[in-house]
């Protein structure tokens, strides 16, 4: 009996196990079933890609759905694209289900680039724990799917990656073969959309251009012509027909020639156009062309070959523009020009001519006036009013002397000479030094060479302007009177500073000193002339100047000037 | 007084999923919103859905848990990116939290999230708590809120899961991610009740295996042997088989009174194995030595009368009320890997129909399939496993 039951308690347990059995079995199959039924279902989630991807408008936004779509599709936990450029250095990353900083994005896309390099394009490849491991040990994944995809032109090439990252990789199906494919199938699918998106987005974009052009074409106040491989008009637009008087229908066929050439066209021009253009080179010529009523006009024209991508001229376009109102009005300003000109030097010679015979007889009357002075012939008083005529008349003569001195700067050409600068400052203050109440010193300092190459006589007036002007103005009865001239020589160019320490300039009419006529001083024994013809000098020897000064404490006067013949600017001077 | 508004969807990009669920659920004004819970498959990144709604709705807050997949008013999915959420606006609730909830630790953790619950928010009448579902006592969760806030409040929710690895799971409070963490919600509005059902159509087989040694919710022997590899030979699963490879068929069954048997339609209540530690099983519950664990077969039949069955009571109990909310847990290992989609979302709309209103339209529902559920039975608390749990707020 109790054999039988121990016997039954087995068969129990037997069965019970068989049962329990069962159940795992049939989760097995239940398992199964769901795998077949996921798999079908990932494969409708990629049909649905596909057609939500066809749909797409811009890349970005392409880009952004395939992503979502690997992650959807494979379920892998992160999906990443590289794209990169044309430019070896440039590329673009772009991730879902993975953030990354800047520096982490950077030293990834370094290991994709190389990854991009090792792989074959348009297959899918699975990259196992250890080979992660050991070739791309940066990548922060366990491992992954990718496929490298080649734009034709080779300008753009793609790596696609489908992968779990270490932490979370349990969570995810294993990459197993099936998911390859299914990642193969994608990526293919996804390559085509995206060649395909492209052409249609060039083809969009050519369209759009190419609508934006025509636009311009008609729009535009210049004439368009587009003439066929043989020259002959295809198409004109509105300011064609403005311009020359003819519609599209009067000359589509025709070579322009035919209609536009007339008795004084340029037979040479033709000829150069006609050469240009067999060479496969824009032209860009003015010629004279006759409109529909008979009337000439002339034409600036600029005809472009269009190649194909073989290099064979399809299209002639050609840009025109009536300038035949333009041309009489340059020559008008020419004439007139060439008139001025021809005034400014009669006048320069005239100032030069009245200049020269008014001082003759200036210094005559100078001359007898001192005589009269010295033969004591005349009372105090007399002698008191001949001496304020003589000082009347050596304003007069220094302001003829400055005008004669503008005269000539006018006239004359800049000449390049060797100039012994330490020797011209002595040879120029010897003149003036007379004339100086209180005496006054010299100093001078000269840094570099002392031979300057420029224009000693301008360079004479200008130290002689402005070392006079630190005389003039000097301050009255100071016993260490000075004006100090520095030469720094720069070889290619030189500065001078004149420095006194006189009774300086007033801040509001520092900005007026190089003004014609202008004198600071109600007192001033000058002629108004001197700083402008200074400027006028330092303008025409291609030079800059600048003035400081500080009222009670002197002037600095800095000339910069260039000292090669090649530096010196060719300005004419503004009168 | 409260309101609730619910979507769900399956959509790949986590910020982008709680962006659109939240305009669904709440139309152009996101923000306008007190709470926000999400529940999210395994495969989102949390981090991102904390933030995207806390930037959203800044000054709601936001409670999160991870799942193996979503129910909503939308139906059924149960993919690697599911989310559905549930917003509710209203001030009558408060909210308790914590990180490092085990099995060893359960009961004063949740005691320290009751009393704290209860210190901040007078008239607490109903607790919906959501915790890991890995290495877990969801009884002494319980008993610990039974402590504060007595046996007559019902505790309603589900513990977390992620795919069914029982590799990892998350809650998120705010802008702190778990990954063993809890928390409990609860309500305080006085004009809200709720009821709760759960039902599961499992059937003991053959004998049952005995604990003979365990340890607070984890078994060290079952028939005098070392307990996991007990369990997979019962089973007839390799030894290499994971708990992925255990949960569907792996269903252990207590025995229940006969009054509670009758109530529940079942003799036995179900409990699962979601992690092991060697041959050291880590129980849903605590567990006395000498308890007999019966190995389970599911029937589907039953599971479909057990459902119907359930969804009746609870039309009769509602009877002259309104339903304004219903939250939903679901077994995992009652998903894709226990019935086909089909017969799952039929499952599903049986359980919904009943429910809608006089238009047709389903109440904000949110529901998820986790490791476990909570439900009363015999007027009292109860932990479940395998379950189809429901829990309708009405007034």
């Amino acid at each position: 009996m109790e054999e039988e039951y121990k016997k039954l308690l087995d068969e129990f347990r037997a069965l019970q196990l068989r049962v329990t059995r069962f159940s795992a079995t049939e989760q097995e199959l239940i398992n199964t079933r769901d795998k077949l039924d996921h798999e079908l279902e990932q494969y409708k989630r990629l049909q649905q890609l596909t057609q939500k991807a066809i749909r797409k408008i811009s890349p970005h936004d392409l880009i952004n759905t395939l992503l979502e779509g690997i992650v959807d599709v494979v379920e892998t936990e992160v999906a990443m694209i590289l794209i990169k450029g044309p430019e070896s250095k440039s590329y673009s990353v772009y991730t879902e289900g993975l953030s990354l900083k800047n520096d982490e994005t950077r030293s990834i896309a370094i290991i994709l680039e190389s990854l991009l390099h090792n792989i074959k394009p348009h297959e899918a490849f699975i990259l196992e724990s250890s080979t992660i491991q050991e070739q791309y040990p940066g990548l922060p994944f366990h491992s992954f799917l990718c496929y490298r995809v080649e734009i034709k032109d080779h300008r753009y090439s793609f790596l696609v990656l489908a992968g779990n990252t270490n932490k979370n990789a349990p969570l995810f199906p294993f990459l197993e073969n099936r998911l390859k494919t299914l990642f193969d199938i994608l990526c293919h699918q996804a390559e085509s959309i995206f060649l395909n998106q492209l052409r249609s987005w060039e083809i969009q974009r050519a369209k759009k251009e190419l609508h934006q052009l025509s636009f311009i074409a008609t729009q535009t106040p210049n004439a368009v012509v587009i003439a066929n491989r043989q020259g002959q008009i295809d198409w004109i637009n509105h300011a064609f027909t403005q311009m020359t008087g003819y519609t599209l229908r009067e000359v589509k066929g025709k070579k322009p020639g035919e209609f536009l050439h007339g008795p004084d066209t340029d037979n040479k021009i033709i000829e150069e156009i006609r050469k240009a253009l067999t060479q496969k080179e824009s032209v860009e010529k003015t010629i004279i062309n006759y409109k529909k009523d008979g009337e000439p006009f002339v034409n600036q024209l600029q005809i472009t070959p269009v190649q194909d991508a073989s290099g064979k001229v399809v299209n002639y376009i050609s840009l025109e523009r009536d300038i035949t109102g333009f041309k009489r009005t340059e020559k008008e300003l020419i004439n007139k020009n060439e008139e001025l000109k021809k005034i400014n030097a009669e006048l320069d010679n005239f100032v030069y001519s009245v200049s020269h015979d008014l001082r003759s007889p200036l210094l005559s009357i100078k001359g007898l006036l001192g005589l009269i002075l010295h033969s004591h012939l005349v009372s105090d008083e007399v002698a008191g009013y001949l001496k304020m005529a003589e000082t009347s008349i050596n304003r007069l003569d220094g302001t003829i002397k400055d005008i004669l001195e503008y005269s000539r700067n006018a006239r004359t050409e800049v000449l390049q000479q060797e100039v012994d600068v330490q020797k011209l400052c002595e040879f120029v203050f010897q003149d003036l030094r007379d004339d100086a109440n209180p005496p006054i010193t010299l100093k001078t300092k000269i840094t570099g060479s002392y031979k300057i190459t420029t224009d000693r006589n301008r360079l004479g007036a200008l130290l002689k302007n402005l070392m006079s002007n630190a005389i003039k103005y000097a301050k009255p009865n100071h016993p260490d009177a000075y004006v100090e001239v520095v030469f720094i020589n720069h070889g290619k160019f030189f500065e001078c500073f004149v420095n006194d320490n006189g009774i300086g300039i007033s801040e509001e009419y520092q900005s007026k000193v190089f003004d014609m006529f202008f004198r600071g001083h109600a007192g001033s024994s000058g002629t108004g002339l001197g700083l402008y013809i200074v400027k006028e000098i330092v303008q025409k020897m291609g030079g800059t100047i600048s003035l400081s000064s500080s009222l009670g404490e002197g002037t600095s006067v800095h000339l910069s000037l260039p000292s090669e013949k090649s530096e010196i600017k060719k300005e004419i001077p503004i009168r | 007084m409260l309101s609730f508004y619910s979507a769900s969807a399956r959509i790949i990009n986590s910020r982008r999923a709680v962006n659109e669920c939240m305009e669904v659920a709440l139309g152009e004004n996101l923000a306008d919103c007190s709470v926000l819970i999400l529940h999210a498959s395994i495969g989102h990144n949390f981090e991102e859905l904390l933030d995207e709604a806390h930037r959203l709705a800044p000054h709601a807050s936001i409670l999160l848990s991870s799942c193996c997949g979503v129910v909503g008013r939308e139906g059924v999915s149960e993919s690697m990116k599911d989310i559905a959420l549930m917003a509710i606006k209203g001030d009558d609730f408060g909210i308790a939290h914590c990180n490092e909830f085990y099995g060893h630790n359960a009961y004063h953790k949740t005691l320290a999230m009751a009393r704290e619950l209860k210190q901040s928010k007078p008239g607490i009448n109903m607790l919906y708590f959501l915790g890991s579902g890995i290495n877990t006592d969801n009884n002494a969760v319980i008993q610990a809120c039974e402590e504060v806030f007595g046996e007559q409040v019902t505790l309603f929710g589900a513990t977390s899961s992620d795919n069914m690895k029982g590799f990892i799971n998350y809650q998120g409070v705010n802008q702190h991610l778990y990954q063993h963490g809890a928390f409990l919600l609860g309500f305080s509005d006085p004009t809200l009740k709720v009821e709760t059902c759960a039902t599961h159509g499992f059937v003991a087989i053959g004998e049952p295996l005995v604990v003979t040694s365990c340890q607070g919710n984890t078994i060290q022997t079952l028939n005098g042997k070392p307990a996991w590899s007990e369990y997979l030979r019962r089973l007839g699963l390799p030894e290499n088989a994971t708990c992925g490879d255990t949960i569907p068929v792996g269903a252990l069954g207590e025995k229940l009174s006969t009054t509670l048997s009758e109530e529940y339609g079942n003799q036995h209540l179900l409990r699962v194995v979601t992690s092991h530690d060697g041959q050291n099983m880590h129980y849903a519950t605590d567990i006395k030595q000498g308890t007999e664990l019966w190995l389970t077969k599911r029937d589907e039949a039953l599971i479909f009368n057990e459902m119907e069955k359930m969804v009746n009571q609870m039309k009769l109990k509602l009877i002259g009320k309104t339903p304004v909310a219903v939250f939903h847990a679901d077994c995992l290992a009652r998903g894709r890997f226990l019935h086909n989609r089909i017969i799952k979302e039929e499952l599903v709309s049986s359980m919904q129909v009943p429910f809608y209103d006089k238009q047709g339209n389903c109440p904000p529902w949110l529901g998820m399939y986790g490791f476990g559920e909570f439900a009363r039975l015999g007027n009292k608390n109860t932990y479940h496993n395998y379950t189809t749990a429901l829990y309708v707020l009405y007034r």
